[in-house]
């Protein structure tokens, strides 16, 4: 009775398989203590089983014997299992054996067995030492030698387990606790208590890491089998810093090997890309994988709030499996997911502002005016009158336009006007800046506001997570903004217990809204953008015509063509609006013994709609309405109508993958086990667009006019009034694109492990395709891949390294490949019209025959190690080379071919490089976290050859040092740049470089080709650098990162007293005979024609090595607080972040490329705040 | 187990159902692009408008009439060293082939017709024979330039050691190409592909005088006969052209501009139609002596060239020549027209000595050109000014369309041709161009002399 009562009162619950405690409690009221019977008589139990929890000994006795069991769940389930091997033995014997050195005990009542914690003596003398014995063993069971055993409070170690794992310990008080160590593991502590046997099983801390898994989008492998280069970034290294809108910021020097600059271009892009550049003419960006498949969407489509780790996979073991389009690389993104449970709820709001562009730190000379007013005047001195001549002549008055300093010269030469009235006309422009004009009408603080709300839970067989989100941006120039409104939902159902499924699906609307605003530089120091009445006053910019031929056509009834911008801003406006979905679903249908089937599609749309619309008062309609009136018999014949233009472009991208998958995973035997898929795919895409002009348009009306274009579009119609005005294409105008690719793909993944040691993996893929068209012999292409890993740390002769937790190295070799488009073994034709008639239909040549046209192939090979040392360092290094060959490119060929160029396989670039990541946690308290990031990338690449050089052996300087035609030349790194050595200029004022032996000469005086040069390394950093550190103080963190770029050269604008916004020291060019020994001289103006070479000399290019504090973030949650468990939140958090705070440059003018532009000396922060709640 | 066979069964069924319908899911034929497939579709590509416009905008900077006032003194741009006759016109290699690649680029396309042709579906047999023959005609005109200018002016003694182009017929980017051959070998060729194709031609262009026609073969023939120095035969193939085809020289006479002359497709006096680039949108330069050579009163003047101001040509570079003329209209002919028939009839009737019929051909075109009122027939008995005249008349009526400079490479083979200066802004002489010059023979382009290291190259 007493028992019951305890069990009761301790909580007990019965754990009644049939019968209602209720019930059995009379039964228990009425018959204790008289019913005492021996159930071992009764019932015969049989277990056999190596670890079995006791509540499952419990379950067993009940079912064999048709006990109930009374315990206090709680007490049991903390108990580890027990071996037992007991063949038809009584229920006691197996609760003996059960309990056996367990602090517990058992009665049998009836056909209940009630479950107590055994009863400890207080009258145990203290003075007597307790003895205490026992096993330290592994989870699978196997004894670990060595672990330190210590008592709690006391610093010396107690004792040590033996070979056997066993350890005897005297001397400790019941109330001590013991703590087991051992490295690798996590401590365990135990309180001795009434316990004299006391056995631990210790839990390896790499346990954890090897639930790590790679997820290359097909599937998971774990961290351990993997042999490919990939690399992860999870939620707390992604979410430290506050991500707005841009997903790709986020992982900025945080991948090694992963090289992303906003800052700096190549061929016109921003780098991104992994490991180097690999390809001339194909896509050179990683391809983007999202739940699974590539996405063809913008990567603004990526919410970076709905992230949940990134895995960037680098070599081919890693991303052959996605075949002919992964030679650059894989970064797949895993998005959040929802977690069994209550609904939960997380909102988050930030607010970015970036501050207006502070003009007066700009590196512009203070004179700057004066300074191109000066330039003009030298310059056009004795053609002054001709330019007026010229600029009232009916014939060249349209194409002879002048800037404001030269229209004065012009009069005052013409006599138009006085001495007097020029030079207060010069005074006037010599002595106005419009910076400050400029930043009032043009440029606002830039803010970016987003919402991101999501829910998410669910249970076991249906878990959902649903995301909307909202940003709204006003961008650095007024009237410019863009918004964009987000909705994801993922759902997981599961029907069976073997037949599951997985949906996503994805909605982005965004808009934005922009009206045309000069750039600063298109616009001379000297010009006004409004008169006193703030009236708008035209620019030289864009103008195209002189102001006295504007004044004398406008006189006869046509438009005035200035340029006003000030106007345009209200009479133009360009919206873009884009919807983008995206659906992905995946069946998964588990067939047993490790295998099961996967089929799975995702659709994805994108629309977009561009509108220009332009008033009849804009600055582009009366252009064009004047580029196309003419002269007829009865006055002005206007070909274009007038009144508003608008100009429409609707583009639609479509594409769609479907996926069979077969996966198993099965451990053959005790140390074999085997992870293999194989699939096929379908893959379409298609891009189509249109495009449409209205001319005569009203907005209102929604009325437009007719245009000839069959007499404005002849040929023979030449414009009598405005020459310089640009054009309109009817092509342009109405065109129509269509654009489809088809893919079929067959693949298969193998992962083979032994002993958990060594695995082995192989993967290959083969891609059809209908880009090349008629010939099947270059549809096919297999990509392939194999490599080999080791985890050295489970070898017995590392194993007493104590600092090495884990120590793996692999390696991998493969091979994938690029497409090429539109080049066949024969002639591609497109169509036209012939722009001699209009009407008659012709085909042109669009490809010249190429019959061994063929893939690229990339060979990759990969050595690498993962690492976890001292407990609390992990990382790993990689060094690969990686071979690309039969690179295509749209190469010159002989002119006596008949064309130009043509796509051809021939050039080979090999990149090499080295990458170490680390990770390290240094502090790891409650209350106090301290770890740190670091990332280390080098690349060198090396153009191996090229189909031909642009440049021929023995070529002049100039071929190296300008024009660009060396990014790729053989020999040397993509992106390669030659300089001149600047020496100055001579008596005349004619600049002078050094020759190889430092003596100075004239640019083409003895040109000595490649000696007259430097080469200064490439446009591209090799170096990439990042160093992030985060330290946590209870709820509080801050986070920084520190991002470095090194190893490239950088040019800089030349001094140049003939631009718009002439730089500091324009001005400073030889005048007289004795200039050249000023210092920093410039080369005499009339030698301007030199100013290519002069970008081209040492003077103008700089070492670009930079360092930028990226992003420097506070947060603080109010976790575990009252006033949230009394608001009924779980946690809101605050943080703020200034990013692009500050920046160094590794040069003697500290030109970092950070920057963008060298005009500008300082870097533009910006500042974020964000509040997360979570409901 | 009876269930997981069925499963595997599955599975290969799925599979292999994807890949049985793999080639034709890719056979999908893109739009935008095509192959050339059909008949049809190679006549289309003869309209093609880089055909029409094949010939090199910069052939006329080559020529005594171009000035150009305001060159650099360096040099930097291509029309730059054209207009000096340098060695090489553009430097960077490999890259644009001045001149030569356009010539090339034409004789591709026509390669592609003469290729494919053969296997073209649809269509008639006398279809395709026609359209190879228009394609063997075109590139005999392409080939008939880059003769004239990379190998020395014919000359029966040497033509077949003289080196001169080579003759390609692949349209494979990976093939090779063939060696230089020589002036015979090509003008064989030119002779060969035309008179074969003669037959075959249609009898007339009326639709689009860029396309071939017998009496374009006929013109084509002539300017080669003429080039060759072989007069009888040039002047038998003129008067075959127009025996053939147009004949009527376009009258100037009633037009107050160019507006009055149609579009060069469809004109009535253009043989065989051609344009040099996009020349015909913009202008050239004229020397003040070429401008001061004209007649006051002649039309072309009035109708092609603006700013004429009082006829005295003092300015450099204020009168200029516009392609398309002084108010837009129909564009000069760059090709075979009735006029140049007329002239090469009347040089080869001065060089037979009949000067009676070479002042009636000269007549023929010059009263087309003069105001009715003021005009006279010019007639002379001394044959050394008949010729003069005739060539005279040749610059006016061919003026800037290409032909001068392979006017003055014969003349000066001949032994005709003076000196030729070129003058900078200031006057100075940047460039000369001496009697007997090896610059008459063009240097080939290094660009392509990159890729064939093994060629002889043309003296300097």
């Amino acid at each position: 009775m007493y028992e019951i009562l305890h069990a009761i009162k301790h909580g007990m619950k019965p754990y009644a398989f049939k019968i209602l405690l209720t019930m059995k409690l009379t039964t228990l009221l009425i018959f204790f203590g008289l019913l005492q019977v021996n159930a071992s008589s009764r019932a015969q139990v049989t277990i056999t089983n190596k670890r079995i929890t006791l509540e499952m000994v419990f379950k067993e006795i009940q079912k064999q014997a048709g006990y109930d069991f009374f315990y206090n769940n709680d007490l049991i389930r903390k108990l580890p299992p027990v071996s037992l091997n007991l063949k038809n033995a009584s229920v006691t014997a197996v609760l003996d054996q059960s309990l056996a050195g367990q602090p517990f005990q058992y009665k049998v009542i009836n056909n209940s067995v009630v479950i107590t914690a055994r009863i400890i003596s207080a009258t145990v003398d203290k003075d007597v030492p307790v003895r205490i014995e026992g096993t330290v063993k592994d989870e699978k069971g196997k004894p670990i030698p060595g672990v330190t055993i210590m008592v709690k409070g006391r610093t010396a170690a107690a004792t040590k387990t033996d070979k056997d794992g066993h350890y005897v310990l005297m001397g400790v008080d019941d109330e001590d606790t013991l703590i087991f160590r051992y490295l690798g593991y996590a401590i365990k502590e135990v309180v001795i208590g009434s316990k004299r046997i006391i056995d631990v099983r210790l839990e390896q801390i790499e346990s954890k890491l090897d639930e790590v898994t790679i997820s290359t989008g097909y599937q998971q492998i774990k961290l351990e089998q993997s042999t490919g280069a990939a690399s992860v970034i999870n939620l707390k290294e992604y979410d430290s810093r506050i991500n707005t809108t841009d997903f790709l910021t986020g992982l900025q020097s945080k991948i090694p090997g992963l090289l992303i600059n906003n800052d700096i271009e190549f061929e016109g892009n921003s780098l991104f890309q992994i490991r180097g550049i690999s390809t001339i003419n194909g896509s050179k960006q990683p391809l983007i994988v999202i739940d699974g498949y590539p996405t063809e969407l913008s990567l603004a489509t990526i919410n970076p709030n709905e992230i949940e780790s990134v895995t960037v996979l680098k070599d081919a073991a890693a991303s052959a499996i996605y075949g002919v389009r992964a030679s650059n690389g894989v970064i797949v993104i895993e998005r959040k997911k929802a977690k069994v449970g209550k609904t939960s709820i997380g909102f988050r709001s930030t607010l970015s502002l970036t501050p207006k562009e502070n003009y007066e730190r700009y590196r512009w000379d203070k004179e700057g005016a004066d300074i191109a007013v000066n330039y003009a005047r030298e310059t056009n001195g004795t053609s002054a009158l001709v330019s007026w001549i010229l600029m009232n002549n009916v014939v060249a008055g349209s194409i002879n336009t002048f800037t404001p300093p030269v229209n004065i010269m012009a009069q005052q030469a013409a006599g138009v006007i006085t001495k007097a009235e020029a030079d207060k006309q010069f005074a006037e422009l010599g002595n106005y800046d419009n910076a400050a004009e400029y930043g009032r009408l043009f440029l606002q603080t830039a803010a970016t506001q987003t919402y991101n709300l999501d829910f998410s839970g669910g249970t076991e067989n249906a878990l959902y997570y649903i995301t909307a989100n909202y940003s709204d941006s006003d961008l650095s120039q007024v009237k410019n903004g863009n918004n964009r409104f987000g909705l994801s939902g993922r759902l997981n159902l599961k029907f069976s217990k073997r037949f599951s499924m997985e949906l996503n699906t994805n909605f982005q609307e965004s808009k934005s809204n922009s009206v045309p605003i000069p750039k600063i530089n298109n616009l001379y120091t000297y010009e006004r953008l409004q008169d006193e009445n703030g009236n708008a006053l035209p620019i030289f910019y864009g103008s195209n015509m002189n102001p006295f031929y504007n004044k004398m056509i406008m006189s006869l009834g046509l438009f005035d063509n200035m340029n006003y911008p000030v106007r345009d801003m209200n009479e133009v406006s360009d919206q873009t609006h884009t919807i983008n979905n995206r659906v992905t679903t995946n069946f998964r249908y588990d067939l047993g013994k490790g295998l099961n089937i996967n089929l799975g599609a995702v659709y994805e749309t994108a629309r977009s709609d561009t509108r220009h619309l332009a008033s009849e008062n804009s600055t582009q309609v009366r252009q064009l309405v004047n580029r196309y009136t003419e002269s007829g018999t009865n006055g002005l014949i206007y070909n274009l109508p007038k009144g508003g233009y608008l100009s429409q472009i609707a583009a639609s991208t479509e594409s769609y993958t479907v996926r069979a998958q077969v996966n198993y995973n099965k451990r053959i035997a005790e140390d074999h086990s085997l992870n293999l898929i194989f699939g096929s795919e379908v893959r379409r895409v298609l891009n189509k667009s249109n495009s449409s002009g209205n001319f005569g348009y009203s907005d209102e009306t929604l009325l437009q006019r007719p245009v000839n274009y069959i007499t404005i579009q002849n040929t023979a119609f030449v414009t009598p009034y405005a020459k310089s005005n640009p054009a309109i294409s009817y092509d342009g105008l109405f065109a129509q694109n269509y654009e489809e690719d088809r893919f079929l793909s067959a693949y298969l993944n193998a992962v083979y492990s032994f002993k958990n040691k060594y695995s082995l993996t192989a993967s290959t893929r083969i891609d059809q395709s209908n880009l090349f068209g008629s010939d099947p012999k270059n549809r096919y292409k297999p990509a392939w891949s194999i490599g080999a890993g080791w985890n050295i740390e489970r070898e017995k002769f590392i194993q007493n390294q104590e600092w090495i937790n884990s120590f793996k190295i692999r390696s991998a070799l493969g091979f994938n490949g690029n497409v090429a488009k539109n080049a066949l073994p024969e002639v591609i034709a497109k169509a036209g019209l012939n722009q001699f008639d209009n009407t008659q239909a012709m085909l042109s040549l669009l490809s010249p025959a190429n019959s061994r046209i063929r893939w690229e192939q990339t060979y990759n090979l990969n050595m690498g190690m993962d690492y976890r040392i001292f407990k609390n360092i992990t990382g790993n290094i990689d060094y690969y080379i990686k071979r690309s060959k039969e690179l295509l490119a749209s190469n010159l060929v002989d002119p006596t071919k008949g064309i130009n160029a043509a796509i051809i396989n021939e050039s080979a670039i090999r990149n090499n490089g080295l990458e170490i990541g680390l990770h390290a946690d240094w502090i790891r308290r409650r209350a106090l976290n301290w770890n740190t990031g670091f990332v280390f990338s080098h690349n060198k690449s090396k153009i191996l050859k090229v189909y031909n050089a642009n440049i021929l052996p023995n070529a002049r300087s100039f071929m190296y040092a300008t024009g660009g035609r060396t990014s790729y030349l053989e020999g040397y790194a993509v992106g390669a740049i030659f300089n001149y050595r600047y020496a100055g200029v001579d008596s005349k004022g004619e600049a002078l470089i050094y020759d190889k032996d430092g003596n100075a000469k004239n640019f083409y005086v003895n040109d000595a080709g490649l000696d007259d040069v430097d080469y200064v390394g490439p446009s591209i950093p090799a170096y990439n650098l990042g160093l992030s550190n985060r330290v946590d103080i209870g709820n509080f963190y801050v986070y920084a990162m520190l991002n470095y770029f090194g190893g490239f050269s950088v040019k800089i604008p030349i001094l140049d007293p003939s631009v718009t916004r002439p730089l500091k020291g324009a001005g400073n060019y030889w005048k007289v005979a004795g200039d050249e020994a000023i210092q920093g001289i410039l080369p005499a103006l009339k030698y301007r024609n030199y100013n290519n070479y002069m970008q081209a000399t040492d003077r103008f290019n700089l070492n670009g090595t930079y360092i930028t504090l990226g992003d420097l973030t506070a947060a603080y949650s109010l976790r575990g607080s009252q006033f949230l468990k009394k608001s009924g939140l779980s946690n809101l958090e605050i943080r703020a972040q200034a990013s692009n705070l500050y920046t160094v440059a590794m040069n003697k003018e500290n030109y970092s490329a950070a920057i963008r532009s060298y005009e500008k000396s300082y870097l533009t922060p910006t500042y974020t705040m964000s509040l997360h709640v979570n409901f | 187990m009876k269930r997981n066979t069925h499963h595997q069964f599955a599975i290969i069924a799925l599979f292999s159902l994807v890949f049985i319908s793999c080639n034709k899911y890719l056979d999908v034929t893109p739009k935008g692009v095509q192959m050339l497939r059909t008949v049809r579709d190679y006549d289309l590509w003869l309209n093609n408008t880089d055909l029409e416009t094949s010939l090199p905008s910069n052939l006329n900077l080559l020529s005594d009439q171009s000035d150009k006032p305001a060159i650099s003194s360096i040099l930097t741009t291509t029309d730059d060293r054209v207009y000096t006759w340098q060695a090489q016109f553009i430097e960077e290699a490999p890259g644009n082939a001045a001149l030569w690649q356009n010539y090339y680029k034409a004789i591709y396309l026509y390669n592609t017709l003469i290729t494919g042709i053969d296997a073209a579906t649809g269509g008639t047999e006398q279809e395709r024979k026609k359209l190879k023959a228009e394609a063997l005609l075109g590139r005999a005109f392409e080939y008939l330039g880059l003769v004239n200018l990379y190998g020395k002016s014919y000359n029966p003694a040497t033509a077949s050691q003289d080196l001169a182009v080579p003759f390609v017929t692949s349209i494979d980017v990976t093939e090779p190409v063939p060696d230089r051959s020589t002036v015979q070998q090509i003008y064989d060729r030119i002779i060969g592909d035309i008179t074969a194709a003669i037959p075959d031609l249609p009898a007339n262009n009326n639709i689009n005088r860029f396309r071939g026609s017998v009496s374009g073969a006929y013109g084509v023939l002539a300017r080669t006969y003429l080039y060759m120095g072989n007069y009888a035969k040039a002047s038998e193939s003129a008067q075959l052209a127009l025996n053939n085809g147009p004949n009527i020289i376009l009258d100037y006479t009633p037009l107050a501009d160019a507006k009055g002359i149609p579009h060069l497709i469809k004109r009535s006096d253009a043989i065989y139609a051609r344009l040099g680039g996009l020349s015909y949108l913009g202008s050239e330069t004229p020397t003040l002596a070429f401008l001061k050579s004209f007649e006051k009163t002649d039309l072309r003047l009035k109708l092609y060239y603006r700013l004429l101001g009082d006829f005295s040509f003092t300015e450099r570079g204020r009168t200029t020549f516009w392609h398309a003329g002084a108010i837009a209209g129909g564009y000069i002919n760059w090709g075979i027209s009735v006029a140049e028939m007329r002239l090469a009839i009347a040089e080869a009737a001065v060089r037979a000595n009949d000067l009676t019929k070479a002042c009636d051909e000269l007549d023929a075109v010059r009263k087309k050109r003069f105001p009715i009122a003021s005009y006279q027939k010019y007639s002379s008995t001394d044959k050394e000014q008949v010729f003069q005249k005739v060539m005279a008349e040749r610059n006016y009526e061919l003026a800037y369309t290409g032909t001068r400079w392979f006017d003055m490479k014969r003349l000066d083979a001949e032994g005709r041709m003076p000196v030729v200066n070129r003058y900078n802004g200031l006057g100075e002489v940047i460039a000369t161009l001496s009697p007997g010059s090896n610059k008459y023979t063009l240097q080939i382009p290094v660009q392509v002399m990159y890729y064939n290291s093994g060629w002889k190259q043309n003296p300097l």
